[in-house]
């Protein structure tokens, strides 16, 4: 009698179709905040490539602009690591200073041109695996900036 | 019924919004890539228009330079330059004024940097070829030189019985090799401090300072001068925009001489303060009292812009008289000499913006010329007077260079007025002159006949005169010495 009625109710739970809504949208729900969560963090990804080529363009902005009587190279690379990419790297919203892992300022292929290379690690950017992918399967972000002068 | 069954709604509805959702994810980092592209071509421009502002003084070379910023910073790739895009003009009060217009030297250049922007989403909506990003901007060039031109030695010379009971030992130093260089900015900011709140080195150079103060810091040296007061600008002179600055403001590459502005001082008070009068040995004459007039003190130049009609520099204008010589009580002489002054002119042929790397010079000064010297001769005998004026030097305009290496060690040019003949041709005009004077009757018999065609020398008051005048005329004529103090280039983006 008791397990008659088990398998009664058992059955009647398996027929009901009520909440299916709700279980569809569980299985859905993870791959759903998975494709916005990767949107999102793939726009943290896009914004913060900008930000350290910003970065670089800015430093090199302010060194030309600072240049008084064409420096030499040593003089203008001196200013860039000193000065120029410690003050300007804080006003960027999306770069960790410590995350900047290398800063090149070498001889351009003319006398007297400098060409500045900023390397920043994205590997903590979220979906950096999948991100990776796009990055050539590099975690670093490089921003390039040619300066002239002379 | 298929179309009553509402089994697996969510999912159906997700896999319709699903592409939708995708569409905007994919637009939303096609927007930020388009960010990035915009911010590029801002840089690509500010760029340009920073190299091209060096060369305000080529046009050629201004575009050069800014194609081939744009064209090497190529992250994104923006349409190559044309000339048009590149305009070089003047930026004035906010205002940028193609060259075009404003015939002056640009100080200026304006940049427009164009490119196509590459959407992705939107080229797959068919609308990712018609986007064009344009960018501009303007970069200005503060070019400033400060430079001195000066006769030190003969200022020594000439006011050297004024000066010496102020300065006393510190006077010998004053033209030295270690003479002082005082930075312009400090020099005004030191002396606002005596001042009823001045805000601007203007009205620093436009308030009375007292003299002792401004010998003082130019000597390096507590000094006792007599009390009197002076505007500096009446013989420092800066450009319009210096003016303005807020005292404390630097003013890179500015100096001036410490004996420009004790000498300067003593020809603005010279006058109505200081006792100019000289005493000089002429001939066999001591101690000849000289008198010195200040016709028009020195103008001493401190961060001009070249080209300008401010940038020139010129030493005092004196005039120096003899009054009343007697000469061996037969001839009573008066002179007058206009002290041999120079002037240069800082033109805008050359820039420091960008010649250092090409050791091209950075300040080309012309004309610099050593100014004419006249002088008047008066001769008196049994009341007789005759008179002359003899120009002894003439005008010699030529053009002189320096590097940034002659700047920075501070090299002088040294312009030194014309003088081969000049004083065969004095004897001649003083002999011709003594000849107007009805001198051979009193002479006769007292010295041999002064004037006689058969005497081949010189009488003795021909020779008295000769040798006065000849030193006379050397109180007066000296080279002056033109040194570039300082040259700087500021550049800046505006818009």
């Amino acid at each position: 009698m008791l397990v008659c009625r088990l398998k009664s109710r058992v059955h009647r739970l398996i027929k009901d179709e009520q909440g299916s809504s709700t279980v569809e949208f569980s299985i859905l729900f993870p791959g759903l905040i998975f494709l916005i969560a990767g949107c999102v963090w793939l726009s943290v990804y896009v914004i913060t490539i900008g930000n350290v080529q910003q970065l670089t363009y800015e430093v090199a902005r302010q060194a030309l602009q600072h240049r008084v009587a064409a420096p030499d190279h040593p003089a203008l690379c001196r200013r860039v690591g000193d000065v120029l990419v410690p003050e300007m790297v804080t006003t960027l919203t999306l770069i960790d200073p410590d995350k900047i892992t290398g800063l090149s300022c070498s001889p351009a292929e003319i006398p007297g041109w400098s060409r500045v290379t900023l390397t920043y690690d994205a590997s903590t950017i979220g979906f950096s695996p999948l991100i990776r992918a796009f990055n050539g399967g590099s975690d670093v972000i490089i921003g390039r900036a040619l300066i002239m002068g002379g | 019924m298929l179309w009553r069954n509402e089994s697996g709604s969510i999912t159906t509805a997700t896999l319709m919004i699903l592409p939708a959702l995708l569409l905007g994810a994919a637009m939303t980092v096609d927007l930020l890539y388009l960010n990035d592209h915009r911010s590029h071509v801002q840089a690509q421009a500010d760029f340009s228009a920073l190299e091209a502002v060096r060369h305000v003084d080529n046009d050629e070379r201004a575009f050069g330079q800014a194609s081939r910023s744009v064209a090497y910073n190529d992250l994104f790739p923006a349409r190559a330059l044309q000339p048009a895009q590149v305009t070089l003009g003047r930026f004035e009060q906010g205002v940028f004024t193609p060259a075009s217009i404003d015939p002056r030297r640009p100080n200026a250049a304006h940049v427009k940097a164009v490119a196509d922007a590459h959407m992705q989403v939107a080229s797959f909506l068919g609308r990712g070829t018609d986007t064009v990003i344009t960018r501009q901007a303007t970069a200005v060039a503060r070019e400033r030189v400060s430079f001195s031109l000066a006769n030190c030695l003969l200022s020594l010379n000439l006011f050297q019985g004024a000066l010496k009971p102020i300065l006393g030992a510190d006077l010998d130093a004053i033209c030295s090799e270690g003479a002082l260089f005082l930075r312009t900015d400090a020099l005004l900011e030191t002396l606002s401090a005596d001042q009823d709140a001045p805000l601007t080195y203007g009205e620093v150079l436009d308030a009375e300072i007292a003299l002792s103060r401004i010998l003082s810091l130019a000597v390096g040296a507590d000094v006792n001068a007599p009390d009197a007061v002076l505007r500096l600008g009446d013989i420092l002179h800066l450009d319009s925009e210096t003016r303005g600055m807020a005292i404390g403001t630097r003013i890179p590459g500015s100096f001036v001489g410490g004996s420009d502005l004790v000498f300067g001082s003593v020809e603005l008070l010279g006058e109505h303060v200081l006792d100019l009068t000289l005493r000089a040995d002429l001939g066999p004459l001591a101690n000849v009292p000289v008198s010195l007039t200040i016709v028009e003190p020195r103008r001493i130049v401190a961060n001009v812009e070249p080209g300008t009609p401010e940038a020139y520099a010129e030493t005092a204008q004196i005039r120096l008289a003899v009054q009343g010589l007697d000469l061996l009580g037969l001839v009573t002489l008066d002179l007058s000499l206009r002290v041999a002054h120079a002037e240069a002119r800082l033109t805008d042929r050359a820039s420091s913006c960008h010649a250092t790397a090409r050791h091209e010079p950075v300040a080309i000064f012309d004309p610099v010329q050593a100014g004419l010297a006249d002088l008047h001769i008066g001769l008196t005998a049994l009341g007789l007077t005759v008179r002359d004026e003899i120009a002894l030097v003439q005008s010699a305009p030529r053009e002189i260079g320096f590097t940034a290496r002659d700047i920075a060690r501070h090299r002088t040019a040294v312009v030194a007025p014309r003088l081969e003949g000049t004083l065969s041709e004095l004897d001649s005009a003083l002999l011709s002159l003594l000849g107007q004077l009805p001198l051979a009757n009193l002479t006769t018999g007292l010295v041999g006949g002064l004037l006689s065609p058969i005497l081949d020398s010189l009488s003795p008051v021909e020779n008295l005169l000769a040798a006065v005048v000849h030193d006379f005329v050397g109180l007066a004529i000296a080279p002056a010495r033109l040194t570039p103090l300082g040259a700087d280039c500021r550049i800046a983006l505006v818009q």
